[in-house]
């Protein structure tokens, strides 16, 4: 089982970087048999690289959502695509990875709510305990109950 | 879920005007207008660029070290190009030499921005009029509709991007907005395994950029007569060359070249090229007007980029891109049309493979002497690169503590203007059936634009959000007719 967590978002600009931190913490905790990146957006390039993998979780900040609020989702690929270049959403990244190469790997969205998106390093308290428990969450997910039980709840 | 929409037509027949707006895949926001005369037949067009961002205006008082960060942030397509505008002029402030392990760094960097770049113009942007066709509808006729087509070929355009993409990354640490090259240098060597893993790519790269040669040189033979008229007028050309007159992107001489290919000045040092280049401003767009001064404005249009790049330069100084400079020009000395910019792009990204290759396996490009003196020592500096899309220049006055007095900035798509201005004019008139007017007369004008592959965000240092539309004006300038497109 092959497994692609991808931590998006822009670092400087506060809890907009909580992404990159879940992949941090991922590294810290040597979680095993799975890879990790971050990015500032997803680009179309994930697109391609995307289909070498089995699960591709995508974590990510929310601004509509509580501050410290997780919620996790199932991604199912976006056949109606639109044409922007600049970034995809994670829906998009599968439905292009579709159309390339006729399948898609399955994808979840985890979303941790920010309270704080102003220029600037660093996560706020709330932010960063959300970040930290979805590291904890998905290290055991990965290691114990990927493809047998459900991410979600 | 964002609302979408792909243009609509608006049709006021008591008056004379037709409006496009947004101009699609191109970088930024922009709008054509089309007016009319008394018989109902094209008078003119223009192609306006309405946001701005003044860049110039607010590094004022920043400190000199500070620019080419701060530049770089003109543009999230080609920030590299502005960073290594930036960072040469910075070297003539500090008035150290760059060593040359740090030279040969800073331009393999620019070699995978050309890669990144123009794989994504000619994949991405363009390949979808070129594959799918300009009457194609808009929902579909796009990179995604590209990749559902032929995904087989959006496979390889997606590839090529993100070599280009990959290489940025290893020699500059991130691909967007790097801190690598700082003033009289870069921070950071080249490990021998980056180095391998950067020659390793090569070769795919090479694959797909003749894969697209392929696309392009199959449309200029089954599209002889579009192609050979789609944007053709007379220019000057204007560019960076070689000690020799070969093909040059990071550093050289200015060429300018006339009409008929005649080098009419030739190794100009950059920092003279306020002798030679004036800049005049329209109340219609934010975007300046370059012109060659010794030959006046409008009369001194010229144009940069690919196109205006193999159209001066003598050769190239690599082998598979020098033949394929040859066929490029298929025996003329000067390619008119606005249409071979696209493959123009497919020889330059061979060259960017090539030049890159002699750059890894030069035994210096792992040396660790890679920065120089970071004292301002002159309250002057001029950087000029050839970025993707044309000469980029980079002007700065600093007083004696290095604090920025003055900016000036002149980007690729700006040398382009009056370009596209003649551009549109010439298709507009073409194509444009005032009685008939139909989405494919607006995909022709926007293609026109897209040859030039211009980042508006750049030309204003606007904000890269913007779409474009198409006025029709009547002669008494009242609006008429409107296509229009949000961006989506």
């Amino acid at each position: 089982m092959r497994c692609l967590v991808i931590g998006y978002g822009n670092p400087s600009r506060r809890d907009d970087g909580v992404g990159w931190f879940v992949i941090e913490r991922l590294r810290d905790l040597r979680v095993w048999g799975v890879e990790c990146v971050t990015a500032h957006q997803l680009e179309i390039e994930f697109a391609d690289a995307v289909q070498r993998y089995d699960w591709v979780i995508f974590v990510d900040a929310a601004v509509d959502t509580q501050p410290g609020q997780v919620t996790v989702r199932e991604l199912a690929p976006n056949v109606g695509l639109h044409a922007v270049t600049h970034f995809q959403t994670p829906e998009d990244v599968l439905g292009m990875c579709l159309a390339m190469h006729g399948r898609a790997p399955k994808g979840i969205l985890i979303s941790i709510g920010g309270a704080d998106f102003d220029f600037g390093e660093g996560l706020t308290e709330v932010t960063q305990q959300a970040g930290e428990k979805v590291a904890l969450a998905l290290k055991n997910w990965l290691q114990y109950g990927k493809g047998q039980k459900s991410l979600i709840g | 879920m964002k609302n979408r929409s792909y243009g609509t037509i608006n049709i006021n027949k008591m008056d004379k005007t037709i409006l496009v707006n947004p101009v699609t895949r191109i970088e930024g926001h922009a709008k054509i207008t089309v007016h009319l005369d008394d018989n109902q037949e094209v008078a003119d067009a223009r192609f306006h660029v309405v946001e701005f961002r003044g860049f110039e205006k607010f590094c004022e008082g920043r400190f000199f070290v500070e620019m080419p960060q701060i530049t770089s942030r003109v543009c999230g397509i080609c920030p590299v190009s502005h960073l290594l505008a930036s960072v040469k002029a910075c070297d003539m402030i500090v008035g150290g030499q760059v060593p040359r392990t740090a030279h040969m760094l800073r331009e393999l960097m620019h070699m995978g921005q050309i890669i990144q770049s123009h794989a994504l113009s000619f994949f991405h942007l363009s390949a979808p009029d070129l594959l799918l066709g300009y009457d194609a509808s808009p929902a579909v006729r796009n990179i995604v509709g590209l990749i559902q087509e032929k995904p087989d070929v959006a496979v390889k355009g997606v590839r090529l991007r993100k070599i280009g993409q990959e290489i940025i990354k290893i020699v500059g640490g991130r691909k967007i907005h790097a801190d690598f090259p700082v003033p009289g240098g870069v921070n950071k060597a080249l490990a021998s395994n980056e180095r391998d893993q950067i020659l390793a790519m090569l070769p795919e790269a090479m694959d797909h950029v003749k894969f697209a040669l392929g696309l392009i040189e199959e449309y200029h033979r089954t599209h002889q007569e579009e192609v050979e008229y789609f944007g053709k007028f007379p220019s000057y050309y204007v560019g960076l060359v070689q000690s020799d007159g070969a093909l040059e992107l990071y550093d050289g001489k200015l060429r300018f070249v006339d009409p008929n290919g005649a080098v009419i000045h030739d190794q100009v040092p950059t920092n003279k090229y306020l002798d030679y280049i004036g800049e005049a401003v329209e109340p219609w767009s934010y975007m300046k007007f370059p012109f060659l001064l010794e030959k006046g404005y409008p009369d001194g249009m010229y144009r940069v980029g690919p196109l205006a790049r193999l159209n001066l330069c003598e050769r190239v100084s690599t082998p598979q891109a020098n033949q394929m400079l040859q066929q490029w020009r298929g025996g003329k000395r000067i390619q008119e049309s606005s249409f071979y910019y696209h493959w123009a792009r497919l020889v330059e990204i061979t060259y960017a493979i090539e030049r890159a290759q002699q750059l890894l396996e030069d035994p210096e490009i792992t040396s660790t002497d890679i920065v120089g003196s970071y004292t301002p020592v002159n309250e002057e500096g001029i950087g000029v690169i050839e970025a993707p899309r044309g000469t980029l220049i980079h002007h700065y006055w600093v007083d004696r503590n290095g604090r920025v007095k003055k900016v000036n900035l002149i980007v690729s798509t700006g040398h382009n203007n009056l370009a596209m201005n003649a551009g549109i004019k010439q298709i507009a008139r073409k194509y444009v059936n005032t009685r008939d007017l139909k989405e494919g007369m607006l995909n022709r004008l926007e293609a026109l634009i897209r040859c030039y592959d211009p980042c508006l965000s750049c030309a204003t240092h606007a904000i890269g959000k913007m779409p474009i539309v198409v006025d029709v004006y009547d002669r008494a300038g009242k609006l008429i007719k409107r296509l229009e497109r949000s961006s989506g």
